[in-house]
């Protein structure tokens, strides 16, 4: 019976050719989308699910917005005063150091950790002992083994970090993988660390720079856990607000719920998930919907052999059976011609989203899923003719000669008005995110990224760099510089227990925004003085300024300058007020930010190149700067406009993308248009033969064909509207400078829609209105 | 073998309702050859839609072998309906996508039967409807005869009690006509095969035992 089912099936597909294609290629790239947003959506879940422990591991996070900073003494503590916990681990950022091996020499990025960092978090270790308890000792990855070694046994030898401190190879761990949060190309021992820095050796319950893991007993339940180290912070140490609690962050949530807000996890990332299944499902809907469409529309002619088959034997269930082996063929046609597409698609993707997906790396849960979402799409697909078709009465069908399925216009034009609500709701989308992005993009932010060059501070350039900047000067490469801790794109440092002039009870507790800065911050970046001076020399070291809305949250009595400031125990004089500058991201709304003169908490400098110079010879002269400090250090640099612009990579990504389902759902639409066209045309042909004899024109039968498709696109633009608005209005909310959601985007959308669905029905309905009309009235 | 008591059927229309049988009460034994006759819209082929279990009645009784029609399910009446009858069509309804063979051998495949089965019996009646030669060609192939020989041929490989033909022979020339009625006679004599046809051609009515006249939805 199966055997026989699919011949039929597969003699109506070639019968009918040029719908199987249309059907085809509209489900074909219909499941490439969905497939591509499912592989996607798998590897977002399948973050840190390798860990063996991932499960009993959380991290510890402070207060309402879920900070991942805590004090050093915090882990000792827990792991003393609570039994329930198994074990702490406290890593340092990530960040990059420049590792030496004969004259081999890289700068990767790699973190402290306590020693049983690789107990808690199960990498495999490819060699060597897992515990980093030495001080001297240093764990590479694979790769970086590789790299500095080549094919030599790496363990044992030793790797100068920063030039200065040699180290020995302890053990080489596999590289973590993509979907691994913890992302390193080695690891060294908290031992060093505390070496190395003060403030670790210092242990203070009031400095905030490391994470902080726990990992629980499988019998432990951590709300107990959360409840009995809440206050901890303190009760530890008076200094630390009440306000800063701690919470538990379980290791299944930091990829996709990794935002938190008065103290509840309660989204981040899951929400982009969410809205690519949604989209995956609706273009995949889309395809559906032309199948069944395309489907319906050879009703007609399916009939007659529905009530034949009827007539000789076959009960409804049987004749279901037939349609859905058919649309089961068609969809694994598609769904092959789908994994083509989508092998030809994912590099373009991956660039799109920064992510590496591999079809051959594609896990079984994706084969799975690509196997029951085709099932699913084939029974969507075949349903209706199934049942529709199935329904009919014989005798009706056998009857006469021809048989008149009535009312069945109707749900295809539904059908076709709900495949363009879906477009036209993508094209509002794609046109108010890209309106948002070049908004954003083009916000005053306060100051001129242009021609401003990042270069991290190390080693020799660390020591002397001001040295390091007047040679850069002097070479004629940079006009001016000045040090800050880190790059303004990526200032995120904050402070409180300030203490000002008028300040009233319970205002120490407000966080400032932080970013230290040398001599001539101000004329560097082409910031806009409201009031004062720019830092002019050393002298300055206990002055201050303060941007607007710091002035404005301090509600400081008029003359501001000259007032004091108390900040980390020093009193210091305000000497400029700086316009409001974005130094996060433009959308988040203008934060008090405090710029104490600080030489010491030095990261990065940023210099502004030298006009009347290329920036490439600008580079050149710089490099060789920096060589003449660092020769053994590579010459790395960031362009500060650039690196705003990426701050908005997550929007244009979502942009790109959307711009991309647009485009084909608008694809696969007018794909079951013009199949729908060629059936209409087809269907109607006797009556465009006699309307011609009657004595209509081309033009005239054009529009007559084209009506018909025109009134569920024109429906579609009302009812897709509102959706989209309201959908448009919610995303905007992130956003505190946002565009309005001007008439014109609905009307543009619409346009849009309406004339791309007239082209292609078109092509067709002039086809058929020019044709010889007494060919058409002889074939009847 | 077939019995029908106080068998009306009718269409509701607006307010009132379309009689198109009227209390008919018919017997067809086993081995009869009968014609029904009647003018255009007399109600015979609703009549013959009824024998053939593709229509329901609106009232009365329907005995198969003794058996109440009227009270089966749905699966027996399937059962009945692929066991036991055969149909004959005026404008043949073979199907185009499928070859001469796959037409007729697909009440069997309907019925479920074993492929080696379906093979041997596809096979003897092709053989003999002398259309072995055509098995693989698709009716638009073939001539309207020929057509309507593998529409019989598929009425006829189920193997069943009665075959009822709906002007089998309307779409035809005489030569044509002649031979399928000539066909049909035979299955009656030699193969014991019940046949009820409508018809409107009295030469064609000739060939069968009885003429049963309808006018206005009753037996006249």
């Amino acid at each position: 019976m199966i055997k026989n089912y699919l011949k039929i099936a597969w003699r109506n597909l070639w019968r009918n050719r040029v719908f199987s294609s249309i059907n085809m290629a509209g489900l074909g790239i219909g499941m490439a989308v969905s497939f591509t947003l499912i592989l996607y959506v798998l590897f977002q879940f399948s973050y840190d699910d390798f860990h063996k422990n991932n499960r009993y591991i959380y991290q510890l996070k402070v207060g309402d917005d879920g900070g991942a900073n805590t004090p050093v003494p915090l882990g000792p503590f827990l792991q003393k005063s609570t039994p329930e916990i198994k074990e702490v681990i406290r890593t340092s950022y990530p960040t990059p150091h420049l590792l030496k091996v004969g004259d081999k020499s890289l700068k990767l990025s790699g973190f402290y950790a306590d020693p049983t960092f690789l107990e808690v978090f199960t990498f495999p270790i490819i060699k060597g002992q897992a515990k980093l308890t030495e001080e001297n000792s240093i764990i590479l990855t694979e790769s970086t083994a590789r790299k500095l070694f080549g094919n030599a046994e790496p363990v044992g030898q030793i790797v100068n970090v920063d030039i200065h401190r040699p180290l020995i190879v302890t053990a080489v761990v596999k590289d973590p993988p993509r979907n691994s949060t913890f992302q390193f190309s080695y690891l060294a021992s908290w031992a060093l660390f505390r070496s190395m820095e003060l403030w670790v050796r210092n242990e203070e319950w009031g400095n905030f720079g490391v994470n902080t893991f726990v990992q629980l007993p499988p019998a432990v339940d951590p709300a107990v856990v959360e409840r009995k180290i809440r206050n901890v912070l303190h009760e530890q140490s008076a200094v630390i607000p009440a306000t800063s609690y701690l919470l538990l962050h379980g290791m299944s949530k930091w990829r996709l719920y990794s935002e938190i807000k008065g103290g509840k996890i309660t989204g981040g990332e899951i929400a982009s998930v969410r809205l690519f299944a949604l989209l995956g499902l609706g273009i995949l809907l889309i395809a559906c919907v032309n199948f069944m469409n395309l489907s319906t529309a050879q009703s007609e002619r399916r009939a007659r052999e529905v009530g034949v088959r009827k007539a000789v034997g076959a009960n409804r269930k049987m004749l279901i059976g037939q349609f859905m082996s058919e649309s089961m063929l068609l969809v694994m046609i598609s769904l092959i011609l789908a994994l083509l597409l989508m092998w030809g698609m994912l590099p373009t993707f991956n660039t799109l989203t920064g992510s590496s997906l591999k079809l051959s790396q594609a896990p079984l849960s994706f084969w799975l899923a690509i196997i029951i979402l085709a099932l699913f799409t084939a029974a969507i697909s075949g349903s209706y003719p199934a049942f529709v078709l199935s329904a009919f009465k014989p005798i009706k069908v056998l009857k006469g000669g021809l048989v008149e399925v009535r009312g069945n216009s109707r749900p295809r034009q539904v059908l076709v008005m709900f495949q363009f609500t879906l477009a036209i709701i993508l094209i509002i989308v794609t046109i108010v995110i890209y309106r948002q992005i070049s908004f954003i993009r083009n916000q005053p932010i306060g100051y001129d990224p242009k021609g401003l060059v990042d270069v991290q501070l190390e080693g020799k350039v660390y020591e002397n760099y001001d040295a390091f900047l007047q040679e850069a000067i002097r070479s004629g490469a940079a006009v001016n510089g000045s040090v800050l801790m880190s790059p303004i794109t990526n200032a995120g440092a904050s402070m409180w227990a300030l203490k000002w002039p008028g300040q009233l009870a319970g205002e120490e507790n407000i966080n400032f925004g932080v970013v230290t800065a040398t001599e001539h911050f101000i004329s560097t970046f082409g910031l806009t003085l409201k009031e004062g001076r720019d830092f002019l020399s050393a002298g300055d070291s206990l002055s201050l300024m303060l941007n607007e809305t710091a002035v404005k949250t301090m509600h400081l009595k008029e003359p501001v300058l000259g007032q004091q400031v108390r900040i980390n125990g020093q009193d210091r004089t305000i000497v400029g007020i700086v316009k409001d500058f974005v130094w996060m991201k433009s959308y988040m709304p203008a934060s008090p930010v405090v710029i104490p003169f600080n030489p010491s908490w030095r990261g990065s400098i940023t210099m502004k190149l030298n006009p009347q110079l290329s920036v490439s010879e600008c580079l050149q002269r710089i490099e060789k700067v920096y060589h003449s400090f660092n020769p053994d250090y590579p010459f790395e640099y960031t362009f500060v406009d650039e690196t705003y612009k990426r701050k908005y990579a997550y929007e244009q990504v979502l942009g790109a993308l959307i711009n991309v389902f647009a485009t084909l759902a608008i694809i696969i639409s007018c794909l079951g248009l013009l199949g729908l066209s060629v059936f209409a045309a087809a269907r109607r042909k006797k009556e465009i033969g006699i309307r011609k004899v009657l004595g209509a024109g081309i033009a005239q039968v054009t529009v007559l064909l084209s009506k018909e498709f025109l009134k569920p696109v024109l429906i579609a633009i009302l009812v897709a509207s509102p959706i989209a608005w309201y959908v448009m209005m919610k995303w905007l909310e992130n956003y505190t400078y946002r565009i309005s959601m001007d008439w014109w985007i609905y009307l543009l959308a619409g346009m849009i829609a309406i004339v791309i669905a007239l082209l292609t029905v078109s092509i067709q309905s002039v086809k058929a209105a020019s044709m010889n009309p007494v060919k058409a009235l002889r074939t009847e | 073998m077939i019995q029908l008591k106080h068998i009306s059927k009718h269409y509701p229309v607006g307010f009132g309702k379309n009689e198109i049988l009227r209390d008919i009460d018919l017997r067809i034994f086993e081995g009869e050859f009968v014609s029904i006759m009647g003018p255009s819209g007399s109600g015979k082929s609703t009549l013959l839609h009824i024998l053939g279990l593709l229509e329901e009645p609106s009232q009365g009784e329907y005995l198969f072998d003794g058996e109440p029609v009227h009270k089966m399910n749905e699966k027996k009446r399937t059962q009945l309906h692929r066991g036991a009858i055969g149909f004959v069509f005026q404008a043949y309804h073979l199907i185009d996508e499928l070859t001469v063979y796959e037409n007729i051998e697909t009440p069997l495949l309907y019925k479920n039967m074993p492929a080696a089965e379906r093979k041997s019996r596809v096979a003897d009646i092709l053989d003999r409807f002398n259309i072995v030669a055509k098995k693989d060609l698709f009716p638009n192939q073939l001539s309207g005869g020929q057509q309507q020989l593998v529409g019989i041929a598929r009425a006829l490989v189920g193997e069943p009690k009665v075959i009822l033909a709906d002007e089998p022979t309307g779409n035809l020339h005489s030569d044509q006509a002649k031979e399928i009625m000539e066909l049909f006679k035979q299955l009656n004599e030699k193969d014991k095969i019940t046949i009820v046809q409508v018809t409107h051609s009295e030469l064609n009515a000739t060939y069968g035992h009885r003429i049963i006249q309808i006018r206005d939805g009753k037996i006249a």
